[in-house]
Protein backbone atom coordinates (compact mmCIF):
# COMPACT_ATOMS: atom_id res chain seq x y z
CA UNK A 1 0.00 0.00 0.00
CA UNK A 2 1.39 3.62 -1.15
CA UNK A 3 0.95 6.03 1.32
CA UNK A 4 1.20 9.21 -0.76
CA UNK A 5 -1.62 7.73 -2.72
CA UNK A 6 -4.24 6.52 0.07
CA UNK A 7 -3.35 10.10 2.41
CA UNK A 8 -5.78 12.32 -0.12
CA UNK A 9 -8.38 9.28 0.17
CA UNK A 10 -8.58 9.75 3.79
CA UNK A 11 -9.18 12.89 3.77
CA UNK A 12 -11.88 12.58 1.20
CA UNK A 13 -13.21 10.14 3.89
CA UNK A 14 -12.50 12.83 6.58
CA UNK A 15 -14.35 15.86 4.76
CA UNK A 16 -18.02 13.59 4.05
CA UNK A 17 -17.69 12.38 8.14
CA UNK A 18 -18.15 16.26 8.54
CA UNK A 19 -20.24 16.71 6.33
CA UNK A 20 -22.54 13.55 7.90
CA UNK A 21 -21.87 14.87 11.62
CA UNK A 22 -22.83 18.23 10.59
CA UNK A 23 -26.08 17.11 8.77
CA UNK A 24 -27.21 15.11 12.35
CA UNK A 25 -28.39 18.21 13.43
CA UNK A 26 -30.39 19.20 10.91
CA UNK A 27 -32.24 16.02 10.32
CA UNK A 28 -34.90 16.25 12.70
CA UNK A 29 -38.09 14.64 11.40
CA UNK A 30 -39.44 11.79 8.69
CA UNK A 31 -39.87 14.48 5.87
CA UNK A 32 -35.86 15.91 6.54
CA UNK A 33 -34.35 11.77 6.58
CA UNK A 34 -36.52 11.52 3.13
CA UNK A 35 -36.50 14.54 0.97
CA UNK A 36 -35.10 17.55 3.12
CA UNK A 37 -37.76 19.03 4.33
CA UNK A 38 -38.72 20.32 0.56
CA UNK A 39 -36.27 22.76 1.23
CA UNK A 40 -32.85 21.81 -0.68
CA UNK A 41 -30.83 24.84 -1.88
CA UNK A 42 -30.65 24.84 -5.88
CA UNK A 43 -27.50 24.43 -5.87
CA UNK A 44 -27.64 20.90 -3.90
CA UNK A 45 -30.17 20.07 -6.58
CA UNK A 46 -28.69 20.66 -9.39
CA UNK A 47 -24.98 18.57 -8.52
CA UNK A 48 -26.65 16.14 -6.42
CA UNK A 49 -28.99 15.18 -9.35
CA UNK A 50 -26.17 14.92 -11.87
CA UNK A 51 -23.33 13.09 -9.34
CA UNK A 52 -25.44 10.47 -8.14
CA UNK A 53 -26.50 10.15 -12.22
CA UNK A 54 -22.93 9.43 -12.99
CA UNK A 55 -21.43 6.67 -10.80
CA UNK A 56 -17.83 5.14 -11.20
CA UNK A 57 -18.93 4.60 -15.08
CA UNK A 58 -17.84 8.32 -15.31
CA UNK A 59 -14.27 8.44 -14.17
CA UNK A 60 -13.80 4.10 -14.73
CA UNK A 61 -16.09 3.22 -17.77
CA UNK A 62 -16.65 5.86 -20.00
CA UNK A 63 -12.62 6.50 -20.32
CA UNK A 64 -12.12 2.80 -20.60
CA UNK A 65 -14.99 3.06 -23.63
CA UNK A 66 -13.07 5.93 -25.38
CA UNK A 67 -9.66 4.08 -24.77
CA UNK A 68 -10.82 1.33 -26.70
CA UNK A 69 -13.61 2.46 -28.87
CA UNK A 70 -12.02 6.03 -29.85
CA UNK A 71 -13.82 9.57 -30.36
CA UNK A 72 -17.21 7.67 -31.40
CA UNK A 73 -17.63 7.62 -27.63
CA UNK A 74 -18.71 11.13 -28.26
CA UNK A 75 -22.13 9.47 -28.90
CA UNK A 76 -22.35 8.48 -25.32
CA UNK A 77 -21.72 11.84 -23.99
CA UNK A 78 -24.67 12.50 -26.78
CA UNK A 79 -27.06 10.62 -25.68
CA UNK A 80 -26.39 11.34 -21.75
CA UNK A 81 -26.61 14.62 -22.21
CA UNK A 82 -29.73 14.67 -24.38
CA UNK A 83 -31.08 12.34 -21.65
CA UNK A 84 -30.21 14.47 -18.85
CA UNK A 85 -31.74 17.62 -20.49
CA UNK A 86 -34.92 15.83 -21.03
CA UNK A 87 -34.68 15.17 -17.32
CA UNK A 88 -34.57 18.95 -16.50
CA UNK A 89 -36.84 19.98 -19.11
CA UNK A 90 -39.84 17.31 -19.50
CA UNK A 91 -40.00 15.98 -15.82
CA UNK A 92 -37.91 18.26 -12.94
CA UNK A 93 -40.05 21.19 -12.51
CA UNK A 94 -43.45 19.32 -12.95
CA UNK A 95 -42.91 16.53 -10.72
CA UNK A 96 -41.74 18.98 -7.54
CA UNK A 97 -44.91 20.91 -8.38
CA UNK A 98 -47.19 17.83 -8.61
CA UNK A 99 -45.98 16.14 -5.48
CA UNK A 100 -45.54 19.12 -3.68
CA UNK A 101 -49.32 19.55 -4.04
CA UNK A 102 -49.67 16.30 -3.38
CA UNK A 103 -47.54 15.83 -0.35
CA UNK A 104 -45.60 13.20 -1.92
CA UNK A 105 -42.24 12.04 -0.34
CA UNK A 106 -41.59 9.02 -3.17
CA UNK A 107 -41.97 7.78 -6.42
CA UNK A 108 -44.79 4.94 -5.83
CA UNK A 109 -46.03 7.77 -3.09
CA UNK A 110 -46.39 10.14 -6.07
CA UNK A 111 -48.05 7.42 -8.12
CA UNK A 112 -50.66 6.45 -5.94
CA UNK A 113 -51.93 10.09 -5.32
CA UNK A 114 -51.59 10.83 -8.74
CA UNK A 115 -53.88 8.30 -10.04
CA UNK A 116 -55.92 8.17 -6.90
CA UNK A 117 -55.31 4.30 -6.62
CA UNK A 118 -56.92 2.81 -4.04
CA UNK A 119 -55.98 -0.73 -4.88
CA UNK A 120 -52.77 0.24 -3.85
CA UNK A 121 -50.97 -2.13 -6.96
CA UNK A 122 -49.25 0.76 -8.30
CA UNK A 123 -47.57 1.69 -4.33
CA UNK A 124 -46.75 -1.87 -4.46
CA UNK A 125 -45.38 -2.75 -7.68
CA UNK A 126 -43.17 0.38 -7.97
CA UNK A 127 -41.56 -0.04 -4.59
CA UNK A 128 -40.61 -3.73 -5.12
CA UNK A 129 -39.11 -2.87 -8.48
CA UNK A 130 -37.17 0.17 -6.61
CA UNK A 131 -36.41 -2.30 -3.71
CA UNK A 132 -34.80 -5.15 -5.29
CA UNK A 133 -33.15 -3.14 -8.14
CA UNK A 134 -31.53 -0.50 -5.99
CA UNK A 135 -30.45 -2.66 -3.85
CA UNK A 136 -28.61 -5.29 -5.55
CA UNK A 137 -27.26 -2.21 -8.00
CA UNK A 138 -25.73 -0.94 -4.42
CA UNK A 139 -23.85 -3.55 -3.48
CA UNK A 140 -22.69 -3.84 -7.21
CA UNK A 141 -21.58 -0.07 -7.55
CA UNK A 142 -19.57 -0.20 -4.44
CA UNK A 143 -17.77 -3.54 -5.64
CA UNK A 144 -16.68 -2.12 -8.94
CA UNK A 145 -15.50 1.33 -6.86
CA UNK A 146 -13.29 -0.73 -4.53
CA UNK A 147 -12.24 -3.07 -7.03
CA UNK A 148 -10.57 0.02 -9.00
CA UNK A 149 -9.08 1.62 -5.24
CA UNK A 150 -7.88 -1.86 -4.76
CA UNK A 151 -5.62 -2.06 -8.18
CA UNK A 152 -4.64 1.24 -7.88
CA UNK A 153 -3.36 1.57 -4.43
CA UNK A 154 -3.11 -1.86 -3.11
CA UNK A 155 -5.27 -0.92 -0.63
CA UNK A 156 -7.27 -4.94 0.19
CA UNK A 157 -10.92 -5.20 -1.64
CA UNK A 158 -12.24 -6.76 1.30
CA UNK A 159 -11.36 -3.49 3.76
CA UNK A 160 -12.10 -0.89 1.20
CA UNK A 161 -15.24 -2.01 0.47
CA UNK A 162 -16.45 -2.22 4.00
CA UNK A 163 -14.64 1.22 4.91
CA UNK A 164 -16.79 2.99 2.43
CA UNK A 165 -19.97 1.32 3.52
CA UNK A 166 -19.64 2.18 7.06
CA UNK A 167 -18.88 5.85 5.58
CA UNK A 168 -21.77 6.19 3.89
CA UNK A 169 -24.10 4.57 6.27
CA UNK A 170 -22.63 6.75 8.67
CA UNK A 171 -23.57 10.18 6.89
CA UNK A 172 -27.01 8.59 5.49
CA UNK A 173 -27.54 6.99 9.09
CA UNK A 174 -27.20 10.52 10.29
CA UNK A 175 -28.18 13.10 8.18
CA UNK A 176 -30.45 11.70 5.37
CA UNK A 177 -31.27 13.21 2.12
CA UNK A 178 -29.53 16.73 3.21
CA UNK A 179 -26.23 14.88 3.73
CA UNK A 180 -26.61 12.55 0.75
CA UNK A 181 -27.18 15.64 -1.44
CA UNK A 182 -24.05 18.02 0.38
CA UNK A 183 -22.02 15.35 0.28
CA UNK A 184 -22.75 14.63 -3.68
CA UNK A 185 -21.93 18.39 -4.05
CA UNK A 186 -18.16 17.95 -2.67
CA UNK A 187 -18.08 14.91 -4.55
CA UNK A 188 -19.61 16.08 -8.05
CA UNK A 189 -16.73 19.33 -7.41
CA UNK A 190 -14.19 16.72 -6.69
CA UNK A 191 -14.83 14.80 -9.95
CA UNK A 192 -15.31 17.96 -12.42
CA UNK A 193 -11.82 19.02 -11.49
CA UNK A 194 -10.04 16.00 -12.16
CA UNK A 195 -12.32 15.23 -15.35
CA UNK A 196 -10.99 18.79 -16.74
CA UNK A 197 -7.31 18.56 -14.98
CA UNK A 198 -6.48 15.36 -16.02
CA UNK A 199 -6.77 15.81 -20.13
CA UNK A 200 -5.07 18.96 -20.20
CA UNK A 201 -2.12 17.79 -18.12
CA UNK A 202 -2.55 14.29 -20.76
CA UNK A 203 -2.68 16.97 -23.80
CA UNK A 204 0.68 18.98 -22.02
CA UNK A 205 2.21 15.82 -22.11
CA UNK A 206 1.61 14.81 -25.46
CA UNK A 207 2.20 18.32 -26.54
CA UNK A 208 -0.84 18.57 -28.48
CA UNK A 209 -4.14 17.75 -29.69
CA UNK A 210 -2.61 17.26 -33.20
CA UNK A 211 -0.17 15.11 -31.70
CA UNK A 212 -2.61 13.06 -30.18
CA UNK A 213 -4.66 12.40 -33.03
CA UNK A 214 -1.60 11.19 -34.77
CA UNK A 215 -0.98 8.60 -32.49
CA UNK A 216 -4.37 7.29 -32.37
CA UNK A 217 -4.34 7.18 -36.18
CA UNK A 218 -0.78 5.25 -35.94
CA UNK A 219 -2.95 3.04 -33.65
CA UNK A 220 -5.83 1.97 -35.04
CA UNK A 221 -7.69 5.05 -37.67
CA UNK A 222 -11.51 3.40 -37.16
CA UNK A 223 -11.03 5.01 -33.66
CA UNK A 224 -11.14 8.37 -35.37
CA UNK A 225 -13.77 7.76 -37.11
CA UNK A 226 -17.36 8.86 -35.41
CA UNK A 227 -18.81 5.67 -36.17
CA UNK A 228 -16.02 3.35 -35.79
CA UNK A 229 -14.96 2.60 -39.27
CA UNK A 230 -18.85 1.07 -39.64
CA UNK A 231 -20.81 1.34 -42.30
CA UNK A 232 -24.65 1.01 -42.99
CA UNK A 233 -26.38 -0.69 -40.28
CA UNK A 234 -23.54 -1.65 -38.68
CA UNK A 235 -22.77 1.88 -38.27
CA UNK A 236 -26.66 2.73 -37.36
CA UNK A 237 -26.28 0.05 -34.36
CA UNK A 238 -22.80 1.92 -33.21
CA UNK A 239 -24.70 4.83 -32.61
CA UNK A 240 -27.67 3.53 -31.47
CA UNK A 241 -26.56 1.20 -29.05
CA UNK A 242 -24.58 4.49 -27.31
CA UNK A 243 -27.56 7.69 -28.04
CA UNK A 244 -30.10 4.81 -26.68
CA UNK A 245 -28.70 6.31 -23.10
CA UNK A 246 -31.38 9.21 -23.98
CA UNK A 247 -34.31 7.98 -22.85
CA UNK A 248 -33.04 5.86 -19.84
CA UNK A 249 -32.86 9.31 -17.61
CA UNK A 250 -36.41 10.15 -16.30
CA UNK A 251 -36.86 6.37 -14.80
CA UNK A 252 -34.03 6.58 -12.58
CA UNK A 253 -35.91 7.29 -9.13
CA UNK A 254 -32.24 8.00 -7.36
CA UNK A 255 -31.93 11.16 -9.44
CA UNK A 256 -35.57 12.36 -10.43
CA UNK A 257 -35.88 12.35 -6.15
CA UNK A 258 -33.38 14.76 -6.27
CA UNK A 259 -36.02 17.17 -7.97
CA UNK A 260 -38.85 16.51 -5.81
CA UNK A 261 -37.07 17.80 -2.84
CA UNK A 262 -35.80 21.45 -4.22
CA UNK A 263 -37.26 24.64 -2.24
CA UNK A 264 -38.62 26.47 -5.04
CA UNK A 265 -39.27 24.62 -8.53
CA UNK A 266 -38.80 27.47 -10.42
CA UNK A 267 -34.85 27.75 -9.59
CA UNK A 268 -35.03 23.94 -11.52
CA UNK A 269 -35.42 25.85 -14.82
CA UNK A 270 -32.86 28.84 -14.17
CA UNK A 271 -31.00 28.37 -12.55
CA UNK A 272 -30.90 24.60 -11.57
CA UNK A 273 -30.96 23.68 -15.23
CA UNK A 274 -27.93 25.39 -16.41
CA UNK A 275 -26.04 23.91 -13.37
CA UNK A 276 -26.36 20.65 -14.36
CA UNK A 277 -26.06 20.55 -17.61
CA UNK A 278 -22.79 22.55 -17.67
CA UNK A 279 -21.59 20.16 -15.09
CA UNK A 280 -22.80 17.19 -17.18
CA UNK A 281 -21.54 18.55 -20.45
CA UNK A 282 -17.94 19.60 -18.96
CA UNK A 283 -17.74 15.99 -17.46
CA UNK A 284 -18.48 13.46 -20.24
CA UNK A 285 -16.55 15.52 -22.64
CA UNK A 286 -13.73 15.26 -19.91
CA UNK A 287 -14.18 11.89 -19.53
CA UNK A 288 -13.97 10.75 -23.17
CA UNK A 289 -11.25 13.03 -23.79
CA UNK A 290 -8.99 11.11 -20.80
CA UNK A 291 -9.75 7.75 -22.29
CA UNK A 292 -8.32 9.43 -25.95
CA UNK A 293 -5.38 11.31 -24.19
CA UNK A 294 -4.88 7.37 -22.52
CA UNK A 295 -4.80 5.84 -25.72
CA UNK A 296 -2.45 8.03 -27.14
CA UNK A 297 -0.02 7.93 -24.19
CA UNK A 298 -0.14 4.11 -23.96
CA UNK A 299 -0.27 3.54 -27.14
CA UNK A 300 -3.88 1.73 -26.83
CA UNK A 301 -1.24 -0.85 -24.19
CA UNK A 302 -3.18 -1.24 -20.79
CA UNK A 303 -4.10 -4.64 -19.61
CA UNK A 304 -7.46 -3.65 -18.30
CA UNK A 305 -8.79 -0.52 -20.51
CA UNK A 306 -10.74 0.49 -17.38
CA UNK A 307 -7.71 1.62 -15.17
CA UNK A 308 -6.90 3.84 -17.95
CA UNK A 309 -7.68 7.06 -15.36
CA UNK A 310 -5.82 5.88 -12.02
CA UNK A 311 -2.68 4.53 -14.46
CA UNK A 312 -2.57 7.79 -16.36
CA UNK A 313 -3.08 9.92 -13.42
CA UNK A 314 -0.40 7.50 -11.98
CA UNK A 315 2.36 8.72 -14.60
CA UNK A 316 1.68 12.37 -15.02
CA UNK A 317 0.82 13.59 -11.57
CA UNK A 318 2.85 14.02 -8.21
CA UNK A 319 1.78 10.61 -6.42
CA UNK A 320 -0.34 12.83 -3.49
CA UNK A 321 -2.40 14.21 -6.69
CA UNK A 322 -3.06 10.98 -7.80
CA UNK A 323 -4.64 10.08 -4.69
CA UNK A 324 -6.98 12.88 -5.37
CA UNK A 325 -8.29 11.51 -8.64
CA UNK A 326 -8.56 7.77 -7.36
CA UNK A 327 -10.75 10.01 -4.14
CA UNK A 328 -12.84 11.19 -6.90
CA UNK A 329 -13.18 7.47 -8.48
CA UNK A 330 -14.60 6.83 -5.45
CA UNK A 331 -16.80 9.90 -5.10
CA UNK A 332 -18.63 8.84 -8.23
CA UNK A 333 -19.22 5.49 -6.99
CA UNK A 334 -20.42 6.89 -3.17
CA UNK A 335 -22.53 9.70 -4.75
CA UNK A 336 -24.15 7.21 -6.19
CA UNK A 337 -24.46 4.69 -3.61
CA UNK A 338 -25.98 6.81 -0.65
CA UNK A 339 -28.66 8.11 -3.18
CA UNK A 340 -29.57 4.52 -4.09
CA UNK A 341 -29.24 3.34 -0.66
CA UNK A 342 -31.74 6.05 0.55
CA UNK A 343 -34.50 5.32 -2.41
CA UNK A 344 -34.31 1.69 -1.42
CA UNK A 345 -34.49 2.50 2.46
CA UNK A 346 -37.56 4.84 1.59
CA UNK A 347 -39.56 2.44 -0.58
CA UNK A 348 -38.75 -0.33 2.14
CA UNK A 349 -39.65 2.01 5.15
CA UNK A 350 -42.40 4.41 3.64
CA UNK A 351 -44.19 2.75 0.84
CA UNK A 352 -44.04 -0.81 2.36
CA UNK A 353 -43.65 -0.56 6.25
CA UNK A 354 -45.53 2.44 6.78
CA UNK A 355 -47.94 3.00 3.97
CA UNK A 356 -49.05 -0.57 3.43
CA UNK A 357 -48.32 -2.77 6.30
CA UNK A 358 -48.90 -0.95 9.11
CA UNK A 359 -50.02 2.81 9.21
CA UNK A 360 -50.45 2.79 12.58
CA UNK A 361 -46.97 3.74 13.58
CA UNK A 362 -46.81 6.53 16.04
CA UNK A 363 -45.12 9.70 14.48
CA UNK A 364 -42.27 10.27 16.71
CA UNK A 365 -40.80 6.21 16.05
CA UNK A 366 -41.30 7.22 12.15
CA UNK A 367 -37.14 8.77 12.07
CA UNK A 368 -36.08 5.68 14.18
CA UNK A 369 -37.10 3.75 11.92
CA UNK A 370 -36.34 5.11 8.93
CA UNK A 371 -32.35 5.10 10.15
CA UNK A 372 -32.84 1.13 10.97
CA UNK A 373 -33.77 0.81 8.12
CA UNK A 374 -30.56 2.52 6.54
CA UNK A 375 -28.80 0.17 8.15
CA UNK A 376 -31.13 -3.13 7.16
CA UNK A 377 -30.97 -2.05 3.29
CA UNK A 378 -27.09 -1.33 3.91
CA UNK A 379 -26.42 -4.46 4.98
CA UNK A 380 -28.37 -6.58 2.51
CA UNK A 381 -27.04 -5.02 -0.11
CA UNK A 382 -23.25 -5.50 1.28
CA UNK A 383 -24.01 -9.35 1.48
CA UNK A 384 -25.90 -9.51 -1.80
CA UNK A 385 -22.38 -8.10 -3.38
CA UNK A 386 -20.56 -10.18 -1.83
CA UNK A 387 -22.70 -13.52 -2.36
CA UNK A 388 -21.97 -13.80 -6.24
CA UNK A 389 -25.19 -14.90 -6.66
CA UNK A 390 -26.98 -15.04 -10.17
CA UNK A 391 -30.18 -13.59 -8.94
CA UNK A 392 -28.42 -10.65 -7.88
CA UNK A 393 -26.23 -10.58 -10.95
CA UNK A 394 -29.40 -10.34 -13.39
CA UNK A 395 -31.24 -7.70 -10.90
CA UNK A 396 -27.75 -5.62 -11.31
CA UNK A 397 -27.78 -5.89 -15.29
CA UNK A 398 -31.51 -5.21 -15.75
CA UNK A 399 -31.85 -2.54 -12.86
CA UNK A 400 -31.35 0.71 -15.11
CA UNK A 401 -32.60 -0.65 -17.88
CA UNK A 402 -36.10 -1.98 -16.54
CA UNK A 403 -36.47 1.28 -14.37
CA UNK A 404 -35.87 3.52 -17.50
CA UNK A 405 -38.17 1.27 -19.62
CA UNK A 406 -40.96 1.22 -16.66
CA UNK A 407 -40.95 4.44 -14.79
CA UNK A 408 -39.40 6.89 -17.61
CA UNK A 409 -42.11 6.82 -19.61
CA UNK A 410 -45.07 6.72 -16.85
CA UNK A 411 -43.33 9.56 -14.93
CA UNK A 412 -43.08 11.79 -18.36
CA UNK A 413 -47.02 10.82 -19.20
CA UNK A 414 -48.10 11.35 -15.48
CA UNK A 415 -47.06 15.06 -15.35
CA UNK A 416 -47.56 15.97 -18.76
CA UNK A 417 -51.32 14.27 -19.69
CA UNK A 418 -54.05 14.48 -17.63
CA UNK A 419 -55.90 11.46 -19.40
CA UNK A 420 -53.53 9.27 -17.97
CA UNK A 421 -55.77 6.31 -15.77
CA UNK A 422 -54.78 4.28 -13.08
CA UNK A 423 -55.36 1.18 -15.65
CA UNK A 424 -53.27 2.70 -18.19
CA UNK A 425 -50.02 3.36 -15.42
CA UNK A 426 -50.86 -0.50 -13.83
CA UNK A 427 -50.56 -1.82 -17.41
CA UNK A 428 -47.92 -0.05 -18.52
CA UNK A 429 -45.70 -0.60 -15.34
CA UNK A 430 -46.54 -4.62 -15.37
CA UNK A 431 -46.20 -5.65 -18.92
CA UNK A 432 -43.76 -2.79 -19.18
CA UNK A 433 -40.87 -4.61 -16.39
CA UNK A 434 -41.92 -8.18 -17.96
CA UNK A 435 -41.16 -7.05 -21.24
CA UNK A 436 -38.13 -5.48 -20.96
CA UNK A 437 -36.79 -7.81 -18.72
CA UNK A 438 -37.95 -10.64 -21.05
CA UNK A 439 -36.03 -8.95 -23.64
CA UNK A 440 -32.96 -8.54 -21.18
CA UNK A 441 -32.49 -12.04 -20.22
CA UNK A 442 -32.71 -13.28 -24.19
CA UNK A 443 -30.64 -10.76 -25.47
CA UNK A 444 -32.86 -8.86 -28.20
CA UNK A 445 -31.52 -5.89 -29.30
CA UNK A 446 -33.87 -4.28 -32.38
CA UNK A 447 -31.70 -2.49 -34.40
CA UNK A 448 -28.51 -2.62 -31.63
CA UNK A 449 -30.22 -0.64 -29.76
CA UNK A 450 -30.75 -1.97 -26.00
CA UNK A 451 -33.93 -3.67 -24.48
CA UNK A 452 -35.22 -0.29 -22.93
CA UNK A 453 -35.09 1.78 -25.33
CA UNK A 454 -37.65 -0.33 -27.60
CA UNK A 455 -39.55 -0.85 -24.51
CA UNK A 456 -39.62 2.79 -23.49
CA UNK A 457 -41.51 3.33 -26.66
CA UNK A 458 -43.77 0.08 -25.76
CA UNK A 459 -44.58 1.21 -22.38
CA UNK A 460 -45.31 4.43 -23.40
CA UNK A 461 -47.91 2.75 -26.03
CA UNK A 462 -49.37 0.81 -23.61
CA UNK A 463 -50.33 3.75 -21.24
CA UNK A 464 -51.79 5.64 -23.70
CA UNK A 465 -54.03 2.87 -25.54
CA UNK A 466 -54.97 1.79 -22.15
CA UNK A 467 -55.97 5.32 -20.89
CA UNK A 468 -57.57 6.07 -24.13
CA UNK A 469 -60.24 3.03 -23.18
CA UNK A 470 -60.62 3.74 -19.81
CA UNK A 471 -61.41 7.42 -18.07
CA UNK A 472 -59.89 9.19 -14.95
CA UNK A 473 -61.62 10.57 -11.90
CA UNK A 474 -63.21 13.65 -12.95
CA UNK A 475 -61.11 14.49 -9.42
CA UNK A 476 -57.84 13.79 -11.10
CA UNK A 477 -58.46 16.03 -14.25
CA UNK A 478 -59.41 18.76 -11.80
CA UNK A 479 -56.43 18.62 -10.51
CA UNK A 480 -54.05 18.49 -12.79
CA UNK A 481 -55.92 21.16 -14.46
CA UNK A 482 -55.52 23.39 -11.39
CA UNK A 483 -52.09 22.40 -10.63
CA UNK A 484 -50.73 23.50 -14.00
CA UNK A 485 -51.99 27.05 -14.92
CA UNK A 486 -49.61 29.67 -16.42
CA UNK A 487 -48.95 32.89 -15.27
CA UNK A 488 -47.44 36.46 -16.41
CA UNK A 489 -44.34 36.36 -15.23
CA UNK A 490 -44.27 39.57 -13.20
CA UNK A 491 -47.55 38.50 -11.56
CA UNK A 492 -45.75 35.34 -10.57
CA UNK A 493 -43.07 36.94 -8.40
CA UNK A 494 -45.16 39.45 -6.70
CA UNK A 495 -46.96 36.65 -5.75
CA UNK A 496 -44.14 34.95 -4.62
CA UNK A 497 -42.72 38.08 -2.43
CA UNK A 498 -45.97 37.69 -0.21
CA UNK A 499 -45.89 34.14 -0.16
CA UNK A 500 -42.47 33.89 1.57
CA UNK A 501 -43.25 37.17 4.07
CA UNK A 502 -46.22 35.25 4.86
CA UNK A 503 -44.48 32.08 5.53
CA UNK A 504 -41.84 34.30 7.18
CA UNK A 505 -44.91 36.00 9.63
CA UNK A 506 -46.66 32.55 10.47
CA UNK A 507 -42.96 31.37 11.18
CA UNK A 508 -42.41 33.93 13.81
CA UNK A 509 -46.33 33.72 15.12
CA UNK A 510 -45.82 30.41 16.05
CA UNK A 511 -41.81 30.56 17.57
CA UNK A 512 -42.98 33.74 19.26
CA UNK A 513 -46.15 31.34 20.94
CA UNK A 514 -43.28 28.80 22.24
CA UNK A 515 -41.25 31.23 23.43
CA UNK A 516 -44.15 33.01 25.20
CA UNK A 517 -45.42 29.94 26.42
CA UNK B 1 -9.93 14.92 -41.50
CA UNK B 2 -8.86 17.36 -37.92
CA UNK B 3 -11.45 19.87 -38.79
CA UNK B 4 -14.19 17.26 -38.90
CA UNK B 5 -12.76 15.62 -35.44
CA UNK B 6 -12.94 18.92 -33.95
CA UNK B 7 -16.65 19.48 -35.50
CA UNK B 8 -17.51 16.39 -34.56
CA UNK B 9 -16.36 17.52 -30.87
CA UNK B 10 -17.65 20.83 -30.22
CA UNK B 11 -20.76 21.14 -32.56
CA UNK B 12 -22.98 18.67 -30.17
CA UNK B 13 -21.46 20.08 -26.95
CA UNK B 14 -22.57 24.03 -27.64
CA UNK B 15 -25.40 22.78 -29.75
CA UNK B 16 -26.54 20.72 -26.39
CA UNK B 17 -25.81 23.72 -24.62
CA UNK B 18 -27.85 25.82 -26.64
CA UNK B 19 -30.79 23.77 -26.40
CA UNK B 20 -30.31 24.07 -22.25
CA UNK B 21 -30.32 27.76 -22.22
CA UNK B 22 -33.04 28.08 -24.83
CA UNK B 23 -35.12 26.08 -21.84
CA UNK B 24 -33.75 27.96 -19.04
CA UNK B 25 -35.20 31.15 -20.27
CA UNK B 26 -38.34 30.03 -22.06
CA UNK B 27 -40.36 31.53 -19.33
CA UNK B 28 -38.51 34.84 -20.09
CA UNK B 29 -39.29 34.36 -24.06
CA UNK B 30 -42.85 33.54 -23.22
CA UNK B 31 -43.12 35.81 -20.29
CA UNK B 32 -45.10 32.97 -18.55
CA UNK B 33 -44.37 30.63 -15.75
CA UNK B 34 -46.24 28.34 -13.45
CA UNK B 35 -48.20 29.07 -10.80
CA UNK B 36 -46.76 28.72 -7.73
CA UNK B 37 -48.97 28.74 -4.64
CA UNK B 38 -47.82 28.56 -0.87
CA UNK B 39 -48.86 24.61 -0.48
CA UNK B 40 -46.50 23.49 -3.38
CA UNK B 41 -43.74 25.51 -1.41
CA UNK B 42 -45.02 24.41 1.61
CA UNK B 43 -41.65 23.41 3.83
CA UNK B 44 -41.71 20.86 6.34
CA UNK B 45 -40.55 23.37 9.22
CA UNK B 46 -39.66 20.22 12.39
CA UNK B 47 -41.33 20.95 16.21
CA UNK B 48 -37.87 20.55 17.83
CA UNK B 49 -36.24 23.66 15.22
CA UNK B 50 -38.79 25.78 17.25
CA UNK B 51 -38.28 24.05 20.62
CA UNK B 52 -34.87 24.17 20.09
CA UNK B 53 -34.94 28.33 19.12
CA UNK B 54 -37.33 28.57 22.36
CA UNK B 55 -34.34 27.26 24.38
CA UNK B 56 -31.85 29.26 23.19
CA UNK B 57 -33.96 32.12 23.20
CA UNK B 58 -35.19 31.65 26.16
CA UNK B 59 -31.65 31.12 27.84
CA UNK B 60 -30.54 34.81 26.06
CA UNK B 61 -33.74 36.51 27.88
Amino acid sequence: MNWELVTPFVGYLIVLMIIGTLALGKTKTYGMFFIAGRKLHILATALSAQATDMSAWLTIGLPGQAFLNGIGTIWVGIGCSLGTLLNWSGLAQRLRIYTGKLGSFTIPDFLESRYKDDTRILRLVSSILILVFMTAFIGAVAKGGAKAVEAATGIDFFWALVVTYLIILFYTFAGGFWAVAWTDVFQAILMIIILVVMPIVGIFALRDMGGIFHAINQLDPSMLDPVGGLSGVAALSFVLGYFAWIVGYPGQPHIVTRFMAVEDPRKLRRPGSIIGMLWVLIALWGAVALGIVGAAYFHGGLADPEMVTPELAKALLPLPLAGCVIAAIMAAMMSTVDSQLLVATSAMVQDILVKLIKPTIKQENLLKIARIGTIVIAAISFYAGMSGSKFVYWAVSFAWGCSAATFGPLLLISVWWKKATKAGAIAGLIIGAIGDISFEYMGIKPLGAPAYFTWFFITAAIIIAVSLLTKPPEKVDREFEEIFRFEPIAESESKIQKIKARAKTEFDVVESFYIKA
Amino acid sequence: MAALLWAFIIVPFVGILALTLVFAFWDKITGKEYVITDEILKHEVAPEEILGRKETSGGEK
